[in-house]
């Protein structure tokens, strides 16, 4: 729908941003806010594939991060300052969480944020973006409580605690242990004098990168007093042994009752937090010494990858060459080290089938493959380099980490391989592995509500492969 | 006999065809040497796209 050209004249300029969403809804699809969701997706991949070029979020997220400060009573509505902070600079992971909380939003409350936001155009071009920019609504299951905002009321959480934790501070809760989430419902003036004769807290967690719901509980309320601290959200040990551990979640804690006319009312806040069993990957640091070759074809040949061999016959002499790019993965749901599977595509031939064959065959030829490592090839390269190798629950906490993006490399060469008719070359590959340092944080102390409060900095050693030699061989005449 | 194999990296294709270095009982013809560089990647188990 936008042309490369429309999006940079766009900028960082929110309202325009927003004006030319609008624009494009209506031209499309009228003013209908049934089907806004489908229209502003439309709009974004309009944004993202015009033109065969992709604009990825990268592209847009200035424009809304500049849109912050208009959109900010909204986020300090409907988010925790806790969750503000964990976001950061991130500003598609913050859009999301307030298209999350907009969801919950009627038509009345989202023309509210008109009055608040004066910087934009209007009420319902916020909610068409944030809608857009935000999770898919077919993920709110039947299960999960409809209500009506109370903008009068605001669900506070109480004494939250926060650690440093991979640069910024986070919300961090215990696996092992009961977790209690204590929450306030006030209002501008100070707290309500009031029981409710019956209410519902419903704790939704969600995958923070997809919004995916992983964990949902209903707690029904008798007579809560709401002028004191309500101390009845609660997760017990074995609710949390199914909520994925170290890993970045969503905890949306809502507090909903009936209004006088039989309609879900209610307030809701929302947390980032992650849940911790013993050992939280951190990172990996700097380089410890120089690489370490595995250059012995006996000793490391576990580590030497036969990637091509071959010749060519019919043609005295025959010369191949090869684009070759070679992988170094890890996966962390394996143990052993394997072989990718080679992938070989010849671009170009001199000789076509049933042609007669030339007195000098030429190939060009593109080749993929690589090595992966699994968890247990991790310790055996630690034991083969004489260093101590990783205890299985750090291993069992790197496997469920990201540590396989920090691990994913490549190299990409260009080699000719060439001979006589009935030669056999070889095409191997071998690594130089690096050590580095991985940091990773223990659980220090934990406080009455399961919140992690001390976090002990742990250092250990992991190797990484740093450079390939790629070696090609002949048979000798 | 020997099976660790130096760091040819820095020698051309040119002057390892006249040495006898053997990998496997095969001739080299060279050593390249390569940096590996991060990379993001859609990866199924054993195959890359």
């Amino acid at each position: 729908m936008f042309s490369p050209e429309a999006i940079l004249a766009i900028g960082d300029d929110p309202q325009k941003l927003f004006l030319a969403i609008k624009d494009a809804v209506q031209k499309t699809e009228g003013t209908s806010t049934s089907n806004v969701t489908n229209v502003v997706e439309k709009a974004q991949n309009g944004i993202e594939k015009s033109n065969g070029q992709k604009y990825s979020e990268a592209k847009v997220a200035p424009a809304l991060l500049a849109a912050l400060p208009a959109l900010m009573p909204v986020i300090e509505k409907a988010l925790d300052p806790k969750l503000i902070e964990a976001v950061g600079n991130q500003p598609v992971k913050l859009f999301k969480a307030i298209g999350d909380a907009v969801l919950k939003m009627d038509e009345q409350e989202i023309k509210h944020l008109e009055a608040i936001n004066p910087g934009v155009d209007t009420a319902d071009d916020i909610a068409k973006m944030l809608i857009g920019m935000s999770i898919n609504s077919s993920m709110y299951k039947e299960d999960i409580i409809d209500f009506k905002l109370i903008k009068s009321l605001n669900l506070n959480f109480k004494n939250t605690k926060t650690v440093n934790f991979k640069n910024k501070q986070r919300v961090l809760y215990g696996k092992n242990q009961r977790i209690a989430i204590p929450f306030e419902i006030t209002t501008s003036n100070g707290r309500l004098n009031k029981i409710l004769k019956k209410s519902v807290i419903q704790i939704l967690i969600k995958d923070a990168e997809t919004m995916a719901l992983v964990f949902r509980k209903d707690i029904k309320l008798v007579n809560v007093d709401i002028s004191i601290d309500v101390n009845e959200a609660y997760l017990t040990v074995e609710e949390i042994k199914g909520i994925p551990s170290n890993k970045e979640l969503k905890l949306e804690v809502s507090h909903v009752r009936k209004s006088n006319n039989n309609e879900n009312i209610g307030v809701f806040k929302s947390h980032y937090i992650h849940f911790i069993e013993s050992y939280i990957f951190d990172r990996i640091g700097e380089e410890i010494g120089e690489p370490i070759p595995l250059n012995d074809i006996n000793v490391h040949r576990n580590y030497w990858h036969k990637i091509w061999e071959g010749g060519f016959s019919q043609s005295n002499r025959w010369h191949v060459e090869f684009d070759l790019k070679y992988y170094y993965l890890l996966n962390t749901n394996s143990q052993d080290l394997s072989r990718l599977e080679t992938k070989k595509s010849i671009t170009e031939d001199n000789v076509e089938s049933g042609q007669e064959h030339p007195g000098r065959r030429k190939v060009k030829a593109k080749l993929k493959s690589g090595t992966e490592l699994g968890m247990q090839a991790i310790n055996d390269v630690l034991a083969l380099l004489n260093q101590p190798v990783l205890e299985a629950s750090i291993l069992e906490v790197l496997s469920k980490s990201d540590l396989e993006k920090v691990f994913q490399q490549v190299s990409r060469m260009r080699l000719e391989m060439k001979g006589r008719e009935g030669d056999t070359s070889t095409l191997w590959a071998y690594p130089e592995m690096s050590l580095y340092k991985l940091h990773l944080s223990q659980i220090g102390d934990v406080d009455a509500y399961g919140q992690v409060v001390r976090l002990t900095p742990i250092e250990k050693v992991i190797p990484k492969p740093n450079f390939i030699h790629f070696i090609g061989t002949t048979s000798e005449r | 006999m020997e099976t660790k194999l130096p760091d040819l990296s820095q020698m051309s294709s040119k002057t390892l065809e006249l040495e006898t270095v053997l990998v496997n009982g095969q001739k080299l013809l060279f050593d390249k040497k390569v940096k590996l560089m991060p990379v993001e990647i859609e990866k199924q188990k054993g195959k890359i796209d």
